[in-house]
């Protein structure tokens, strides 16, 4: 190959190539197998560099994460493919609804009292709303394909009188909606306190003959929410990462679909979270299918603190 | 079958997923690598296609056939993703992935063997040059601000990772040729 054509792959893999580059690069690959053959063994040496970064990246802080053996970061955990398991479990097993945590097991005691307090509110009312279809990268904002509508085929808003309408981007087997809560924006926990965060959400898909499942996702960062996006890519290829996650998906028998089906999760709130993340959606099991439109409302979340006392003296 | 026989089934489906995912994982990033003009799509490609793969898996009959199996499932979620991104980025024509993706399919054994030498062809090149790469592909450095740190300017460091990678691909080659 010439060395115009070599660096035309080059700036291609580096992601600096202009569009007349570009129209150059794509007549060469539609020509010349050498240079397709070529493109995939350069590409095979930056998947390689790609891999090894990020390898390399995690690698310091985990060193120092190891050599102290009282830090909290000890607890935390990521996501994994195993976290597949228990779902995979409930659906085979019959279990319409099943909920996925990620974590090391977090301390249950005696609950004396609780304070809650609403932080998000929401009904979809505002006919107007435009969002963001990305992933949030600030907190206090939803995020997702959603517009406000008045609701059709007999049915009627949960609560006021519009409701989200989350539109699947076409072949999309799920579609969600996300927010990102940062705990810079409340008080600190006082002592003796554990915080959850607690979401629900009203859903149904009244008028598809499909058969769509519900979820809602809590997750919680050690990162500000500007990084949480980045942090949420990189879930499988890094760990410490994610502090832990929750996930409830709830699958309505076929004849219940046309209603409304209030899903919920909760989520203790790690130490040294910073930013959480909620997410409610819908996915379809058969992969072949697209996702059906959904109706979504009266969606709450609730910071909820919880007086542990301390354990008895034997 | 009663739910606990079920349970089993899925378990073992389920480590029988992750240890083909994890045999395959890395020739198949590489594959995906070559039809995604920007590194952190690669990222954002694989894991749909490692949802849809875990989802799909129950249909697949022969796990020798995993390889090309979820090659087929990549190659959707290429044109997929190549679709999302076509408005607001640089992308390839679909024609051009298509063709791409299809050799990259057969290719899979190659990529295989491609990537074992290059691990010996890594560490034959001067710590220098490594470092380098290595650093240009952390997430946490823009090659904006390695090219500060380093004194030179963007183009000339853009130059000297693409005298790395050719150094690299000539040293595959050598190394497969004698080994066959």
């Amino acid at each position: 190959m010439k060395e115009e054509e070599l660096n035309l792959l080059h700036r291609y893999l580096d992601g600096v190539i202009s569009p007349d580059e570009l129209k150059h690069l794509e007549e060469l690959l539609r020509t010349n197998p050498e240079a397709r053959s070529t493109l995939r063994s350069l590409a095979t040496i930056d998947a390689k560099w790609q891999e090894l970064g990020t390898k390399e990246l995690i690698k310091e802080p985990n060193e120092k994460r190891v050599s102290n053996d009282t830090s909290p970061e000890l607890s935390h955990t990521r996501f994994s493919w195993f976290s597949l398991k228990p779902l995979a479990a409930g659906i085979v097993g019959g279990v319409l609804t099943t909920s996925i945590l990620w974590a090391l097991a977090t301390p249950q005691g005696d609950a004396f009292t609780q304070t809650s307090q609403k932080i998000v509110s929401e009904d979809f009312e505002d006919s107007d709303i435009e969002l963001p279809i990305h992933l949030p990268v600030k907190a206090n904002q939803w995020c997702g394909r959603l517009v406000s509508v008045t609701p059709k085929g007999g049915t009627s808003a949960f609560e006021g009188t519009r409701v989200g309408r989350l539109i699947p981007k076409a072949g999309n087997r799920s579609e969600s909606l996300s927010r990102i809560v940062d705990l810079h924006d409340y008080p600190d926990l006082e002592s003796g306190y554990v915080r959850s965060l607690r979401v629900k959400g009203s859903f149904t898909a009244p008028f598809t003959g499909q058969n769509p499942g519900f979820h809602v996702r809590i997750v919680a960062f050690s990162q500000a929410p500007e990084d949480v996006r980045q942090a949420w890519r990189d879930r499988w290829n890094s760990d410490a990462m994610i502090l832990q996650g929750v996930e409830r998906k709830h699958l309505p028998e076929k004849d219940e679909q046309g209603n409304w089906h209030e899903v919920s999760a909760s989520l203790e709130i790690p130490e040294g979270t910073r930013s959480i993340m909620v997410t409610l959606g819908v996915w379809h099991l058969n992969p072949d299918m697209s996702v059906p439109d959904l109706y979504l409302d009266a969606v709450q979340v609730q910071l909820v603190d919880t007086y542990k006392p301390p354990a008895k003296p034997n | 079958m009663n739910s606990d026989s079920e349970a089993s089934d899925s378990d073992d489906s389920h480590e029988k997923f992750l240890r083909l995912w994890t045999r395959h994982e890395p020739e198949l990033r590489a594959f995906v690598r070559s039809c995604c003009p920007r590194a952190q799509e690669v990222d954002e490609v694989m894991q749909e296609v490692s949802v849809v793969a875990w989802r799909k898996f129950s249909s697949l009959d022969n796990s020798q056939a995993f390889g090309p199996w979820v090659c087929m499932i990549a190659r959707y979620e290429l044109l997929m993703a190549r679709r999302r991104h076509a408005r607001d980025r640089l992308v390839l024509a679909e024609d051009v992935v298509k063709l791409l993706a299809e050799a990259g399919k057969e290719e899979m054994s190659l990529r295989h063997r491609q990537l074992e030498v290059l691990d010996d062809c890594l560490k034959k090149l001067p710590r220098e040059r490594r470092d380098l790469a290595l650093a240009a592909y952390s997430r946490d450095t823009s090659i904006r601000e390695l090219a500060t740190q380093l004194g030179r300017t963007e183009g000339s460091l853009y130059q000297l990772l693409s005298r790395i990678r050719m150094q690299l691909f000539d040293c595959i080659n050598r190394s497969l040729e004698h080994s066959l």
